[in-house]
């Protein structure tokens, strides 16, 4: 099990500050589970590469990020939307993979090679570097096929759709410092980020579908 | 067409933030129930990841964890309702009374003894009340001796305009036999208890009035 303080208490990646989280949150615990999904499908990517920095078994990585988000669920009412809803979800997330990894360091029948180490020695230990999953080869072809896919299309879309969608997503402006950065209407700047992703989902989505024979 | 791109276009304001009121529920029961709405979700969300880390997170596995995670999520009861904002009068519950069924079983942690805590406020306030009805009485009863010396001070005169008609003068007392011996009385068993114990601690209500 990695220890690492430096890696536990590393902060979580910067979010794009939007309140549209602590929107569906309030309809989650109104009663809406569909609101309650969209966070699930927005944070799993990232809710399992932090656990995956924790755990190299891939099936345990999932099993810890479904009780994360089970426990976000039923702590939902305590979210006051003081900070952003990911750092919430982010301390849940290491103390479920912590609960976790201590139970199961527990049970004997356990192997060491579904937990990571904290040998700086062992060179499968990379902190700086992505985790490590068990995925088959064909699933992490196909993930950097589809990674290819949206930076050819980014790429290609012109260069006001392009800016805005990487003024966007990359430096995390909000819609009213894009349209002074780029001298337009807001609803000019809405339109063009829809666009740029539009453009480029349509490269994606058919991959997407391909990879996954069952959708929800 | 124009309308899925319509709707698209609001998953993609939703995503930053940008919706509120009915706008957002809309957009919202849209993303979350229908195929190509949550497909378009994931989608959006994946590019910013993309762009953000450089890595496509998204994989084969992902239907199966939703599934799996949808199954789960439907056990579970209702959070406790905490919020009420404008976005929320639009929003159409499926299943809720369903639902509803099950949130009586997520009760506070604390309800128990939250019950049995008012109660004994209460308690409390009630014996406050008491206590300072007693102690009031109390008062009353030691102002009123000063105010029977007063009266019996006031009988001094009226004993002296006793024979003067009722209604006449301001001291006037209407006499009362039975009265006077109960007072005679008092001051016979004055200094002591109806235990005929030693009443040394006690303050003595007695007096001394003129004779009639």
């Amino acid at each position: 099990m990695n220890d690492d303080p430096k890696l536990l208490a590393t902060q979580p990646p910067p979010a794009i500050p939007d309140n549209s989280d602590l929107l569906l949150v309030q309809r989650a615990v109104a009663g809406d589970q569909g609101a309650f999904t969209l966070l699930v499908i927005k944070y799993q990517r990232r809710v399992q590469r932090l656990i995956g920095r924790m755990v190299r078994d891939v099936d345990l990585v999932e099993d810890i990020a479904q009780e994360t988000f089970i426990r976000a669920y039923r702590a939902l009412h305590q979210f006051r939307g003081d900070a952003q809803f990911y750092t919430w979800l982010y301390r849940i997330a290491v103390n479920t993979a912590k609960k976790f990894l201590l139970d199961l360091k527990r049970n004997p029948t356990v192997s060491d090679h579904a937990l990571k180490t904290d040998d700086d020695g062992d060179e499968t230990f990379r902190p700086d570097s992505e985790p490590i999953n068990e995925e088959t080869p064909e699933s992490v072809l196909a993930a950097k096929e589809v990674g290819l896919a949206v930076t050819a299309a980014l790429n290609a879309l012109p260069d006001d759709l392009r800016l805005a969608l990487t003024l966007r997503e990359m430096d995390g402006m909000s819609y009213e410092d894009i349209a002074e950065a780029m001298n337009c209407p807001i609803g000019t700047v809405r339109s063009r980020i829809f666009r740029a992703r539009e453009a480029i989902s349509a490269k994606v989505k058919p991959m997407l579908e391909r990879q996954t024979s069952k959708r929800w | 067409m124009q309308e899925v791109l319509k709707n698209r276009e609001n998953v993609s304001a939703l995503a930053d933030g940008q919706l509120h009121g009915e706008e957002f529920a809309r957009a919202a029961e849209w993303a979350a129930r229908d195929a190509d709405g949550q497909m378009t979700w994931q989608a959006y969300h994946g590019v910013g990841d993309l762009l953000r880390t450089g890595e496509w997170g998204a994989s084969s596995r992902d239907a199966a964890f939703m599934a799996r995670f949808k199954v789960r999520l439907q056990q579970e009861p209702l959070p406790s309702r905490q919020f009420e904002s404008p976005e929320l009068i639009a929003i159409q519950v499926i299943d809720a009374p369903a639902r509803a069924q099950k949130s009586f079983k997520n009760e506070a942690a604390n309800d128990a003894t939250y019950r049995w805590k008012r109660l004994a406020g209460f308690a409390s306030v009630l014996a406050v009340v008491a206590v300072g009805f007693l102690a009031s009485g109390m008062w009353d009863g030691q102002r009123g001796s000063p105010q029977l010396a007063q009266a019996a001070e006031a009988t001094i005169q009226p004993n002296q305009a006793a024979s003067g008609p009722p209604g006449d003068g301001p001291n006037l007392m209407i006499r009362n036999s039975e009265l006077d011996a109960l007072l005679a009385a008092h001051r016979q068993f004055g200094g002591t208890t109806a235990f005929q114990v030693p009443t040394g601690f006690l303050r003595n209500a007695t007096f001394e009035g003129g004779g009639r």
